[in-house]
């Protein structure tokens, strides 16, 4: 049985979200778990690495900016990243790990993964729907709307907006996620005319459970998902979702089929009630009996899948240094993460195997050129003597003109006769070379 | 009986499409007609894939502006100061030589499936040439794709067809054309002036099983990967059988688009798969998988827009007729007619209608549907058959 490390994020120790998929793994492989919380105050554990290189494959869920690291290490690795999370980033994010099996719940993500020429594997997961029986009827018009992300709009404001008085009454789960504060000039307590009844979290979930079981219309309580597990718990309960029209959000809500989209263009919805609703309640709890068939038949597909993860060919010397240079530039923030990555188009372009304009203006679809770079384990020593000796090469100079090779924690000579020379660095200071050098 | 016949297609250098499939289908029905059907197509055919399909690689790919598949370096076309020339120059010089390394002669045929505007023009300036190896026959099949791909070198590309089919005629070769639907078979006629006939393809194979009775009734779109060919008013078509269709009975099956256009319509393609019970596949599908679509289908829907299928056929139509699959397409497509000739599915005026015929034949018996796929496919093929009888008549 093949072994995998699973890394997963910190808040899943207390949200579980991933337990689901972890319970599948563990169908056809051997476990091993780390969750890791969010930097700057964790720095990275380095331990992690040494975890990793006794592991078949690493399977990285929402840690997808870790990838190129065990990737560096030569060990087959599977991405499962998420829309919230990952959408903004460039596509040399992706190319960066363009030797790893990515597995995604966002159809918008798998494509454009895909069309960069990485390998992607669609996954569409549904819940267990509730028996029919079971599912919530719309005699009355019962809302609730979990405020987790007020200062995203998505608030009691927004609801008074968008419905006015086709409402009289609401539940507002007040509990913004942590780090949320509440957006100013939209005041926390008002009613806006509707009876609201609130609950927060307290040392118990069930008043919102409670209040969520009472419930037939539910706001999607944040702009985009990753997977979804609440609305989509809503339609397995044939409520009518009302969702912000963005993954994945969008990729399970047909609108005005199986619950309504809006966004920002919206100024107003005429909420559909008694049978219209249910119309719409029905075929979204019916989405998610067919879905749940075709979810648990994929799974097989899923698993072969994963434990099909080749080995990477393009490796690193010094992955550690890799992993703490990245681990930090990513948490500084999207601009230092963005720069580490503007930074490091000749890693970048070694380990996705494109050349450095193609990685530096990286367009869908293109095929782009490959080059032909031999692993660093592949230069010998003889030939890294031979240009130490040939007089031709300045070492000092290259390792002070390209600080990566210093990240690299490579030999210049090594690292110029590797990448350094593919990318049409010079091997010492001339009058031509100091203006290439700081061109690249 | 011809002795040989060449069945040319420059335009056959993709390892999938029409163009490869073509090549099959006549190598096997031309059979009929001659000792040896010969396929050649492309010099740039992949290897493996000419040498499954016993195609010969011959033609220069003079289409790389329109079918992009070398690099500058390989396109021989690429810095041409004059393309009509050279273009003409380029078919002229592969013609000559397939007429030499396969000793085309009298009692053999030039044999061109879906005819492009370069092989026209090229045969129009070897008229002498192929005189003096005895004016074998020359068949021009045209289905409105390739015949008018002059690459702007002309004002208007159909009056160069038709000057140069005029100069064949006057040259005194023997030249039949044919058309593969009765709107282009009459158009090219009166462009023309000579007969033209009609020649869908042949019998592409056998007709399949019914669809099991189920309470799940299969739509497919195959080849839908194209704005022409109705992919953007898929998800109106879908989302209002949806609305009719609670029960989730009715489910579709398309194709998205190529990904250098897909990664444009991420938005679109979501909604798409957003419809419950859409199943979305990539836009190339190896045989194997189109197979096992048509064998699992219980109906074909062919939403193209009517204006550029004005005069040309589908082969999806054509293939779902000869499997016995029945079919719906938009009023005004020249396929429409040979559906609602043979009674092939039903004709709709609009998207609307569309919707309600999807809904009315997934509440018909199986049974029924494919009674009559096999009457349209009798009747359909009875007058290919005789077509082509008379065409290839030696």
């Amino acid at each position: 049985m093949k072994k995998i490390l699973f890394v997963g994020h910190g808040m899943h120790t207390e949200t579980a979200s991933s337990r689901f998929f972890e319970i599948i793994l563990e169908k056809q492989f051997q476990l091993d778990r780390v969750y890791l919380p969010d930097g700057p105050d964790h720095p990275f554990d380095l331990s992690l690495l040494e975890r990793a290189r006794g592991v078949d494959i690493v399977v990285l869920w929402q840690r997808d900016f870790l990838a190129p690291v065990f990737l560096g290490m030569g060990i087959p690795t599977v991405v499962i990243p998420m829309y919230d999370g990952s959408a903004l980033f460039p596509d040399s994010h992706w190319l960066f790990a363009a030797e790893a099996r990515f597995a995604n719940f966002c159809l918008y993500l798998n494509e454009r993964i895909r069309a960069l020429g990485n390998a992607s594997h669609i996954l569409r997961y549904f819940p267990e729907p509730v028996p029919e029986a079971q599912r919530v009827r719309f005699d009355t018009t019962r809302p609730i709307i979990w405020t987790r992300r007020p200062n995203e709009g998505l608030n009691l404001q927004l609801v008074h907006k968008l419905l006015g008085s086709q409402i009289t009454s609401i539940h507002v789960h007040d509990a913004p996620d942590p780090g949320v504060s509440w957006p100013a000039g939209c005041p926390r307590d008002e009613s806006f005319g509707y009876t609201v009844t609130r609950t927060q979290w307290g040392q118990s979930k069930q008043p919102y459970l409670d209040a969520l079981a009472g419930a037939n219309v539910y706001f999607a309580p944040r702009l985009a998902e990753g997977i979804g597990m609440g609305f989509l718990e809503a339609m397995a309960h044939g409520m009518l979702v009302l969702a912000w029209d963005l993954p994945t959000h969008n990729e399970y809500v047909a609108n005005w089929i199986n619950g309504i989209l809006y966004d920002a263009n919206c100024s107003e919805l005429h909420l559909p009630t008694g049978e219209a609703a249910d119309r719409l309640g029905y075929q979204a709890w019916r989405t998610v009996v067919e879905g749940r068939k075709n979810w648990e038949a994929s799974i097989p597909a899923i698993l072969e899948w994963i434990g099909g993860t080749p080995v990477p060919t393009r490796t690193l010397p010094n992955p550690e240094a890799l992993a703490v240079e990245i681990w930090n530039s990513f948490f500084a923030g999207i601009d230092s993460y963005n720069a580490f990555l503007e930074d490091h188009g000749d890693l970048i372009a070694y380990m996705s195997g494109k050349a450095h304009r193609r990685v530096t203006s990286a367009v869908h679809g293109e095929i782009a050129d490959q080059v032909a770079v031999k692993s660093f384990t592949q230069i010998s020593r003889d030939e890294i003597a031979e240009l130490r000796e040939s007089g031709r090469f300045d070492a000092d100079w290259y390792i002070r003109a390209f600080p990566d090779v210093a990240l690299l924690n490579m030999d210049p000579a090594a690292h110029y006769l590797w990448i350094g020379k593919h990318m049409g660095r010079p091997k010492r200071a001339t009058q031509q070379s100091r203006g290439a050098a700081q061109a690249v | 009986m011809f002795a040989k016949i060449a069945i040319c297609d420059p335009v056959c250098i993709q390892s999938f499409g029409h163009n490869l499939n073509a090549q099959s289908y006549y190598r096997n029905y031309l059979k009929v007609f001659c000792e040896l059907p010969i396929c050649i197509g492309s010099k740039h055919l992949d290897q493996a894939v000419a040498a499954g399909h016993e195609i010969h690689r011959s033609f220069s790919h003079v289409y790389n502006r329109d079918i992009p598949v070398l690099d500058k370096v390989d396109d021989p076309l690429f810095g041409s100061a004059d393309v009509s020339r050279d273009a003409t120059r380029l078919l002229r010089e592969d013609l000559l030589e397939i007429l030499s390394t396969f000793s085309i002669g009298a009692g053999d045929a030039l044999f061109f499936p879906s005819v492009d505007f370069w092989s026209i023009r090229a045969l129009g300036h070897m008229g002498d040439e192929l005189l003096a190896r005895g004016n074998p026959a020359i068949f021009l099949r045209f289905i409105g794709v390739m015949e008018s791909a002059d690459q702007g070198c002309f004002l208007d590309a159909m009056a160069e067809v038709v000057r140069c089919v005029r100069v064949m005629l006057a040259e005194g070769l023997d030249l039949r054309i044919s058309a593969e639907t009765p709107a282009y078979a009459k158009h090219l006629s009166e462009l023309l002036g000579v007969r033209v006939l009609t020649t869908p393809y042949p019998e592409v194979g056998e007709m399949l099983p019914a669809t099991p009775e189920s309470e799940i009734f299969r739509v497919a779109c195959p080849g839908s990967a194209r704005g022409d060919k109705g992919y953007f008013v898929l998800r109106d078509i879908f989302a209002n059988v949806r609305l009719h269709d609670p029960e989730q009975r009715i489910r579709f099956l398309l194709q998205r688009l190529p990904e250098r256009d897909n990664v444009h319509h991420l938005k679109y393609l979501s909604q798409l798969y957003a419809v419950p019970g859409v199943s979305i596949l990539p836009s190339v599908l190896d045989k194997a998988d189109i197979d096992r679509i048509y064998l699992e289908s219980d109906l074909i829907v062919l939403p193209y827009e009517a204006h550029i299928y004005k005069l040309r056929g589908s082969a999806v139509t054509m293939e779902s007729i000869a499997y016995g699959r029945p079919l719906l397409a938009l009023e005004g497509t020249a396929f429409a007619e040979q559906i609602s000739d043979y009674g092939a599915g039903q004709v709709c005026a609009d998207i609307p209608a569309m919707v309600d015929a999807i809904l009315n034949f997934s509440r018909t018996p199986k049974s029924t549907l494919q009674e009559n796929c096999i009457r349209a496919r009798r009747d359909f093929f009875i007058d290919v058959n005789a077509s082509y009888q008379e065409w290839l008549a030696a």
